[in-house]
């Protein structure tokens, strides 16, 4: 055991805190969109930024190099995510859906010709997926999706309605989960299907946040025909291969960073907002408020470490990824709860607002992590997970 | 709306407080090991205390021990608002008095039985010549209840009882077992059952102690073979025992030592007041007072449902989603009183009971550990959210 990272590690760490001082555009630091908060401008600056990541082999530091990546090992990978979140770099979670969940998947399902074409388009970052899974009437019981997909000579022809597709009025591509045998059980009638967003038939609409912005979408399919080959895997093999991609998602080893970051913004304001004269850090309630949470994320950080040096052993993290997603979703609400008290009025106040402590934050974090505890599965289908797969327990019935 | 007591209330509390400080020996309250919303070091339970006999024989001679029930079977023909009082005055002084038979038994029996059992049991209650236990759980029926398999068979003018009792709280101090037997086995579960009453010194009864977690023997298993008795022991209707149960359960539920809390945490407070750590008082800490004030929020919430609980029965209301609500707020409250405590104390809250530094006579150790007790019996913490849920939120039975 060993809690270090190697001298080759930390040079490598510094290499990229100094490429991030000149790569991340004053721009984007000025419009300050976090999650489920981008606009146009925002989203042009991401996909510029990562097209550059990209160009140094780090936007898919994993892939293999004849499709992009530079072969990087994972705990690279890991010093790699966790600078690119701390400093807030045009990174986030449709970033995370094109190279990890989906690529992820592609690269274990798809065909060599498949795996050419999808993961150097995201490698490179010249292109970005979309999620088709949720329904209006499955969302935690996934595997009851309705939407068809039926063969018709030599395509597909797929009709559904799709929801919470997040990023789907941006994405060039979307990663389907389709019923294409209905007379099965219904976890062995679904397949996997890479769909062009620009083929007719395919409307997206917008689903305005709790932050007042666009970031999801409901997706509608009218007998959008696709070719054969938009079939990622096998046929009827879809949900095996859904769930393995579920489990990518729930990988993210980046949590710990991006919320050090918040903690640390907290723990400054402390130290220099004065009530009634005295320092707001000397203030025993919050310091025990704060020390918790540098508990908190700790823990997170080694969880995170733990799926990356999983992955380096070439182990598939499962329950393990359930957990540290449970975790980190849960943490980010305490962080986002203990923010808003610590603010007071302050943290009520929106970016726009004179008075608004480290440009609303606190309150865009409050916002912004409901969603956590439920995309992914929801944070009590984390728990059936941990506890089917991790602790043996029976299945509910 | 008013929150207020009247005149007559205000005067019978001040009667009640000033007969406790008189009739009690001057220690009492300090001595006790009784720990608010915990039934594991209930002192009877250990040995009958020559003092706290005393103490119930004076409080049958003023008509105080059943207050609420009406004059003809021993009570006092007050209102259920004057026995809450005495109830949170009596907890408060850490007293001893009321038991299983006075505050769960009798009261179903005066709704349930026929006039021939309120005249058999009331009057005996009234004058605490007879204790009763509760043999409800089985090894094999706890939050399931409706699950029990102790069987009872007719035969001629008597019931033949075998099976076995468990978690029997004071089963070795009491008199008569308050007991759920099987009587149909071919109804549905909850259809077939009866609530009968046994004499404890019937042949056929073993009763053998389990120890709980303080130390204490106040649990025990009890076991049934052969056990003959009278067919008129049966209490209500054959196989309707379910359904006097529920109302047994709810007067149960009602039996909330709020008065212990307030006292309990009153001594805390004051321990913490004029306790020094590094030449400041503890009450100085801003983190001990925050934790102290939100102790004082939930102390004054369990009031506020203990009020309202006697306010309805003496509206001729039954108190149902109320006593569940009632009686999940103060045992969570007793696990927090106890879980708060030890940690202001630091290392000296480990201390038990006859330890030189124990601070407060170790009673927070002893409450730590016997608060457990409060969340399981009566139904668990989640059986109460259960019955919220059904029966007050109208949400529908879970069918697992």
């Amino acid at each position: 055991m060993d809690f270090r990272f190697s001298e080759e590690e930390e040079t490598f760490r510094e290499e990229v805190r100094k490429w991030l001082k000149e790569a991340i555009p004053p721009r984007w630091t000025e419009i300050d969109a976090g999650l489920w908060e981008e606009t146009e401008e925002s989203w042009a600056l991401l996909r510029q930024f990562q097209r550059k990541l990209g160009q140094k082999g780090w936007l898919a530091p994993a892939y293999p190099k004849e499709y992009g990546g530079s072969e990087m090992s994972h705990v690279k990978r890991l010093i790699l995510a966790e600078e690119l979140y701390y400093h807030r770099a045009p990174v986030g979670i449709e970033m995370e859906i094109s190279v990890n969940w989906v690529g992820g998947a592609i690269s274990l399902f798809g065909t060599e010709k498949q795996k050419k074409k999808y993961l150097t388009e995201v490698a490179k970052g010249e292109s970005c997926f979309c999620l088709g899974y949720s329904e209006p009437n499955s969302g935690s019981d996934l595997a009851s999706i309705q939407t068809r997909a039926v063969e018709d000579g030599d395509s597909w022809v797929i009709n559904g309605q799709k929801t919470w597709c997040s990023f789907a009025h941006y994405a060039n591509y979307c990663w389907l989960g389709a019923r294409t045998d209905p007379n099965v059980p219904k976890h062995k009638g679904i397949s996997m299907f890479v769909i062009d967003m620009k083929t007719p038939g395919i409307t997206v609409r917008p689903l305005i946040n709790i932050l007042g912005r666009h970031s999801f979408n409901e997706v509608f399919l009218d007998d959008v025909r696709v070719p054969k080959d938009a079939l990622i895997g096998e046929k009827n093999n879809g949900w095996y291969q859904l769930a393995m991609a579920l489990d990518f998602e729930r990988s993210l080893i980046g949590t710990a960073a991006a919320n050090q970051r918040l903690i640390e913004e907290l723990i400054q304001y402390v130290k220099e907002a004065k009530r009634s004269g005295n320092s707001l850090g000397d203030d025993p309630l919050i310091r025990d408020e704060l020390a918790k949470l540098a508990v908190e994320n700790e823990v997170l950080r080694m969880m995170c470490y733990r799926i990356a040096w999983m992955y380096s052993k070439e182990l598939h993290p499962s329950y393990e990824s359930s957990m540290s997603l449970l975790f980190s979703s849960e943490l980010l609400r305490h962080t986002a709860n203990v923010g808003m008290r610590v603010l007071g009025h302050y943290g009520e106040l929106a970016q726009d607002s004179k008075w608004a402590v480290f440009n609303a934050r606190g309150m865009r974090t409050y916002l912004n992590c409901i969603s956590i505890g439920v995309g992914g599965g929801t944070n009590e289908i984390q728990r059936n997970i941990v506890a089917m797969r991790g602790l043996g327990l029976p299945r509910q019935q | 709306m008013d929150f207020r007591f009247s005149g007559q209330e205000e005067a019978f509390r001040q009667e009640v407080d000033d007969f406790m400080k008189r009739e009690l020996p001057a220690n009492w309250a300090e001595e006790s090991h009784y720990w608010p919303g915990g039934y594991g070091t209930i002192p009877e339970f250990e040995e009958l205390d020559p003092a706290a006999e005393r103490f119930r024989r004076r409080l049958v001679e003023k008509g105080w021990l059943t207050l609420s029930w009406p004059k003809e079977y021993g009570g006092a023909g007050r209102s259920n608002m004057e026995q809450a009082i005495f109830n949170e005055r009596l907890s408060y002084h850490r007293a001893p008095g009321p038991g299983v038979a006075t505050l769960i038994s009798g009261p179903t029996i005066l709704l349930f039985g026929s006039d021939e059992a309120k005249k058999e049991w009331l009057p005996k209650i009234a004058r605490a010549d007879i204790r009763f236990w509760l043999a409800y759980s089985e090894p094999n029926a706890g939050s399931d209840l409706a699950a029990i398999q102790t069987r009872a068979v007719e035969d001629g003018d008597n019931l033949v009882i075998d099976g076995q009792k468990t978690w029997s709280s004071g089963a070795h101090v009491s008199d008569f077992a308050w007991m759920l037997v099987r009587t149909d086995p071919n109804a549905p579960a909850h259809k077939g059952i009866s609530l009968v009453i046994v004499d404890n010194k019937s042949e056929g009864i073993t009763i053998r102690p389990l120890i709980n977690i303080c130390g204490f023997h106040s649990f025990n298993e009890v076991f049934f073979d052969n056990v003959r008795i009278p067919k008129r022991n049966i209490i209500g209707e054959r196989n309707r025992g379910w359904y006097y149960a529920m109302a047994a359960l709810d007067f149960e539920r009602l039996v909330v030592p709020v008065g212990g809390f307030k006292r309990t945490f009153e001594e805390l407070v004051q321990w913490a007041a004029e306790t020094k750590h590094y030449g400041e008082a503890l009450t100085d800490e801003p983190l001990i007072r925050d934790k102290l004030a939100d102790l004082a929020i939930d102390i004054e919430v369990a009031y506020m449902f203990f009020w309202q609980t006697a306010w309805m029965l003496d509206r001729g209301l039954v108190p149902n989603i109320e006593a569940s609500v009632l009686k999940l707020v103060a045992t969570q409250l007793s696990r927090k009183l106890a879980n708060t405590a030890v940690d202001v104390m630091g290392p000296y809250g480990e201390l038990e009971r006859g330890a030189k530094w124990a601070p407060l006579k170790g009673r927070m150790c002893t409450g730590y550990l016997d608060c457990i007790s409060g969340l399981v019996g009566a139904g668990t913490s989640e059986i109460q959210r259960s019955i919220i849920a059904i029966r007050g939120l109208g949400l529908p039975w879970t069918s697992s």
